[in-house]
Parts: C-alpha cells; structure tokens; sequence
C-alpha cells in the first residue's frame, strides 16, 4: 500500500490522502499512522481516495474507524448520544472524513460493515471537496 | 704464539662454546657442557657458574644467587660440602654493586679462602659477569693452580664468552616468557571458545566478545557489526570502549568498498590500518565515529562457513598495528564468535518459532473449545457446520442453541472478529458469551445484537470489531427473524430455483457506536429451501494468483447443488474453495453453516 497526500482548498483546507493497493492488516498501521501524522501536523478535514485500492479488510476498517474516531470532535454534535442517533436515522454523516471513489469490492466490504452509515462515499473528487 | 693465531683460537673457542651454547632452547641444561668445554680449551682446572634469580617477568634480578653449572670442582667445593657455598663470595658482592663489568683476576677468592679440605691446589680464579646489555645474570668463575693461568688475551676471551653466556641466558628467557605467554593465550582461547559455544543468548554473546577481545588485545575498543534490517548496511549490534555507545545510538556504516567494515565484509580479508588520521586515501570517518579519536584500527571479518556474517573492528586511540601473532588471535577469535552466532540465532528462530507455534495452538483451542460439539437434530431439518482455522487464528465463530422458554426457535449464531491470534480468539470468547448469554434471555435479535454491542464498546481494552448474524428460526412455521450487524449476508436457495437470494437487511458492526440500533429481517423457508451461511474467509479465500472466491463463485455452488442435503452442500462448497485456493495459504478462518427445511416427502 502506498499513500500520496495532497491539499485542496474548498470552503475548508482537505487533505486527501490518495492510497494505492491493499488495505490489509499491515498496511492498515500505516494509514493510521499516516492520518495522525496529518492530524498533528493541523488536517481537520481528509478525503482518503479509495479509488486505487483492490481489497481492505476487517483490518482496514477498523483502520477507517480510528480515524473516524481521530477527527470527531468535542461539539454536542459530535457527541456519542447525537451520533448514534444520526446514524440509526440516516441523519448523520462524519464532516470531517470523508471517502472517494471504492471500487466495488471495497464498495460492497464498506456497505456490508455499515461504514456508508456514517461516512458519506463520493464519486467525484471537486464534489467531494466541495462538500466539507 | 703469533697475535694471529691467538684470535684464530679464541675465536675457534668462541665458536664452540657459541654452538654448544645453541644446542637446545632450554640454555640451563647446557651451561654444564659448554663450562666443561671452556675448561677444556683453555687448558684449565676446573670452573663454576652461578645465577641471580629472577626478580620478576621485566628481567629484573634478585640479590639470590643459586649454582647453576660446575665442572671438575675439587672436594672442598664439593656442592654438597655444606659450607663452601653458604653466603655471597666477593665477585657476586662485586657483581651486584655493578662493578663487575669484565674478566679479572680474583687472586684472593673468598669462597675458596672458606673452604675445607682438599683445594686440588688451587689459588687463584678468574671471575666474569654474564652480561645482558647493562643486566648482570650471573657469573662465570674459573680457576687454575698456576698464578699465570690468566693472561690479558684469556681475561678479554672470558668476557667474551661471559657476554655470550649472558646473550644465551636472556634469549631463554624471553623464549620462556613467550611461551608461558602462549599457553596463556592458548588457555584464554580455549575458555574463551568454551564460553562461547555456551552462551545461548545472542546480546549476551556478543557483549562477551568485544570484552573479551579488549583484553586480549589490550585494546581501546571493539565493536561488533552484523548486516542490519536495511539492506546495504551494517549495524552496531556489541561494543565496549567507545566513549559514546553506536549502538544506543543507531549508527551504521555503509556495507560498501568506502568503508573498512563493507571492504573486509566483501573481500572476506582482514584489514588493518597503523593510524587511520594518516592513511591514504582518506578513509570514511563520519563526524560521529572522528570524535572517538581512533587511530590504530583492525577490522577482520566473522566468517562462518565461508560467508563474512559481520565484522569485528578494534580501535586504539594511538597509532598501532597488531602483530601477526595480534591478529591472527584476532581472527581466531572471530571465527569462533562466528559459529557461535550463527547457533545462537538459530536457536533463537527455533525458540521464536516454537512461541509462535504455542500461541496459535492456543488460538486454535479457544476457538475450537467455543463451538459447538455438533449440529442440532430438529425433526424436518438438516444442520451442518464446518470450521477450518487458518494458520494463524482468526476470529470465526458459531453457535447454535434452543431457546430454554421456546424450545421450538432455534438460535443460530455466526460471528467474525477483525484481527488474529490469540488476542482476536479471546475477544471472540468474550463476545460469543455475550452474544448467548443475552439471546437465551429471549430477546429479540436486533435486541440481543444491541446489547451485545454496548456491552463490548464497555470493555474498550480490546478495540476490536465484530461482524455477526444472530437469527432465530421458528422450526414449526419456517419463519426466519434475524439481525445482521456488518456480517457478510447470508444466502438463500429456494427449493425449485435456480439462484441464491441475499437476506438482505443488514446494520453497523458491532464494536464501533455505543447504541446501535439494527433493523431486523425476517423470511419464511420452505420446505427444500436451503440456507447457507458464512465467514469472509469462504469468499475471500484465495488462489495463488491472489484473485478472490468471491460471493458469485459461492452462489454458483450452491445452486449446482440444488436438491442436495446440507451436509452435501457444505462438502461441494468446502470441495470448491479448496480446489480454487490449490494450496495458496489461507489468511483467514473459514466458516460455514448450512440449514436445509426438508423436502415434503
């Protein structure tokens, strides 16, 4: 797996992080690693562009989850009661992670764990930027 | 007697004493020979010598004096006449206070003046210092019965053969020193190998070495530098001497022909440099290693079998070069180091590999001990289940079981934690329970899964995920309910059709929100309608291309054996992945249930 990190200026500065091969159980590590890397170093907002990626698994998730997790903040929105709210009415969507382009596989592995339950997937990357 | 022939005849004498003198290493055992050929060829009576004792290993000497070769003594200077050889005589007196520094005339001898008994005539001897350098070994006495017995030309020949008597003396000893110094260093070498081929750990080997080389070398340092993670280089892995430790400081040196370690490590040759500062060209010295201030420097390779598997450097902070003897130990030493290394890793891979065999035996327990024994019996339908762990355990779980209140519902279970090991089987142990625990409470799936999920986001050490199908079958109506938090969906093959459906509501997983709330399905199976669950280690087994099962070859299967019994569905499906896989290692559990409503007769 390799990650290419870029910024884009929309309403709000976006890193997007432009990842190629598997997500696997070691790659996974370094996405995670790589996310703090950017959060330290001041991203609020990451697109990870999925579309280069073949496979990602359980690893890989909870990989997207942490960094989830990394990027939520303190505000009442972001609390668990209003999360887990949103997210069982379909009202939520994380603001600050966001995801580009999976192929079908990776696609069908994020719908199946119900990650498109609290992240939004785009297919267009200016849409995507303009959406944070 | 012509001056001429004089010295063609002191040197003739010179040159016997000389060869008898050159006999043997061991001077002491001939003193006796060339004292009674001296006698001879000077035409003389009789002659003693005697010897200061050593005062230590610099070649000082004591004031002890010991008689160390006579010939033809009279009786009264018998060795063991007693009294004759007690106490110092006026030449060895003489000899210490360092005024005897050539042959004399000793007209009065006081041992002889002391002596008892029958002196064969003898008056007078001649005294002469065994000399080497500035250093009085002994003396050599000879004496006669005429008063002219010594001449000025038989004075100069007696200090010649006391030098040459001295210069003997002193090559034995140093002989002795050197040998005495090789059986040390024989002796060290072989405690040293012993210790070695002992020593199991590796750190604590290789930390014993460079020691252990300082003090055999009398070194500044030694550092010990085997290949690294990286390719390319060498790293510190043991070092002593060093005022700033490159180890604790990851430094490495380039393998390459720039630096002494890379050269000796590809040339498998030992390599040696008097003064570094000074050598041409200029070697690689990095501002870290200068500040050490070596100047005497040695590299030699460890050679096991053949291959340089790293090198060994020795430092001195003044220009030095190592003796041939210096390094040849040096190398012996390496070589020895080398077996010894190349057995303690192998040793330590076994003791690694037998960790991780006990780890994943232990995975494979837990997981094994957690799933059922065997399939329910339920009057009108068919259970099957297979299990398979990969080599290192994955999460997979299953379970089935009746309800206590309802015994008509039976409770299916199956479940995957992301993650592997013992870690991952453990947390599956946790959340199995859990899952069970709240089902046999009679709540209703979605419920049981909810709960299942707050319960593990409680126990947040773990931080693992987990995908699982909880379904509760009404075994009389056929009626299906059930919850799916992120599992892949299970598989439906109604009797009569030719393709799988998916039971299609499905949620989060389990592990990631508190307060998760899962929609729930429900289907009606019919009689011959078949059911087939499973783990993502079924469809995304794969072959040695790294291509996936997949979901479609999985529906293929199933449907091609429509009509068969659930055990017979799972062994085509089982039968499938196998062949697919054709012997690519499997990275995940694979697990797999098939439920089949039997055919109305």
């Amino acid at each position: 797996m390799n990650i290419v990190a870029s910024q884009a200026e929309g309403r709000v500065p976006v890193t997007i992080f432009e990842i190629t091969g598997d997500i696997g159980a070691e790659s996974s590590g370094l996405l995670r690693l790589e996310a703090q890397r950017a959060v330290e170093a001041g991203t609020r907002y990451l697109l990870l562009d999925l579309s280069a990626v073949m496979f990602i698994s359980s690893a890989g998730l909870r990989a997207i989850h942490q960094i989830f997790m990394l990027l939520r903040t303190d505000s009442p929105e972001e609390s668990d009661d209003a999360v887990h709210r949103g997210i069982t009415s379909g009202t939520y969507h994380s603001p600050f992670v966001k995801l580009l382009k999976p192929r079908s596989h990776v696609l069908q592995a994020l719908k199946l764990a119900g990650f498109d339950m609290f992240l939004e997937i785009h297919s267009d990357l200016q849409a995507a930027i303009a959406s944070f | 007697m012509s001056p001429e022939s004089e010295l063609v005849e002191k040197l003739t004498i010179l040159n016997h004493i000389a060869g008898t003198l050159n006999r043997a290493v061991d001077v002491h055992s001939v003193l006796n020979d060339a004292l009674a050929e001296l006698v001879r060829l000077m035409d003389l009576e009789t002659g003693w010598i005697s010897l200061r004792k050593p005062a230590g290993a610099d070649g000082s000497m004591s004031n002890e004096w010991a008689l160390a070769a006579h010939h033809n003594l009279p009786p009264a200077l018998a060795p063991d006449s007693g009294d004759a050889w007690v106490g110092l005589c006026a030449c060895q007196e003489l000899c210490m206070a360092k005024r005897l520094n050539e042959a004399y005339n000793e007209v009065h001898c006081s041992r002889l003046g002391r002596a008892h008994g029958d002196r064969r005539g003898l008056a007078v001897h001649a005294t002469t210092p065994l000399r080497s350098g500035d250093r009085s070994l002994g003396i050599l006495n000879v004496a006669a019965p005429d008063w002219n017995a010594f001449s000025p030309q038989a004075l100069s020949l007696l200090t010649n053969v006391g030098s040459q008597m001295g210069a003997a003396l002193e090559r034995a000893r140093l002989y002795d020193l050197v040998q005495e110094r090789r059986l040390h260093q024989q002796a060290a070498l072989l405690e040293f190998s012993d210790r070695l081929l002992r020593q199991r750990d590796l750190d604590e080997l290789m930390s014993y070495l460079v020691a252990e080389v300082i003090q055999m070398l009398s070194a500044d340092s030694c550092a010990l530098l085997l290949p690294g993670e990286e390719p390319g280089f060498l790293e510190f892995r043991a070092s002593s001497g060093w005022r700033i430790d490159p180890g604790a400081e990851r430094r490495r040196v380039p393998a390459d022909e720039r630096t002494g370690p890379g050269h000796v490590m590809h040339t498998r040759l030992p390599m040696m440099a008097e003064d570094i500062m000074e050598h041409d060209p200029a070697p690689w010295v990095p501002e870290w290693l200068e500040r050490e201030g070596f100047r005497g420097h040695a590299v030699v390779p460890l050679l096991a079998e053949d291959r340089s598997i790293g090198v060994l450097v020795v430092n001195q902070r003044q220009p030095r070069i190592l003796r041939d003897e210096e390094l040849s130990t040096l190398q012996l030493m390496a070589n020895q180091a080398a077996i010894a290394i190349e057995k303690a890793r192998l040793h330590s891979e076994e003791v690694k590999m037998q960790a991780l065999e006990r780890e994943l035996e232990i995975g494979r327990q837990i997981q094994l001990s957690l799933l059922p024994d065997a399939p329910p019996v339920v009057p009108g339908w068919e259970f099957a289940a297979f299990y398979q762990a990969a080599r290192e355990v994955g999460g997979d779980f299953y379970d089935f079981f009746s309800l206590p209140t309802q015994p008509e519902r039976q409770g299916l279970v199956i479940a995957d934690v992301t993650g592997k090991g013992v870690p991952a089987a453990l947390f599956m142990a946790r959340a199995g329970t859990m899952i069970r625990s709240t089902a046999l409470t009679g709540l209703s799936p979605a419920a049981v899964l909810g709960q299942a999920n707050d319960l593990m986001l409680e126990d947040r050490k773990a931080e693992l995920f987990v995908t699982a199908f909880y379904g509760l079958l009404e075994t009389d109506s056929g009626r299906l309910v059930y919850a799916n938090a992120g599992h892949s969906r299970p598989l439906l093959l109604p009797a009569g059709k030719g393709a799988c459906q998916e039971l299609p509501t499905g949620g989060i997983l389990l592990g990631a929100f508190q307060g998760i709330e899962l929609e729930e399905g429900q289907v009606d199976v019919a009689p011959g309608d078949l059911l087939v669950f499973y783990t993502d280690g079924v469809s995304e087994a794969m072959d040695t291309q790294r291509r996936f099962f997949g979901e479609e070859r999985l529906r293929a299967v199933i449907a091609a054996n429509a009509g068969a019994s659930a055990q017979e569905v799972l062994e085509a499906v089982v039968d499938a992945v196998s062949a697919f896989s054709n012997g690519a290692a499997q990275s995940d559990d694979l697990t797999l249930c098939v439920i089949r409503r039997c055919p109305k007769p």
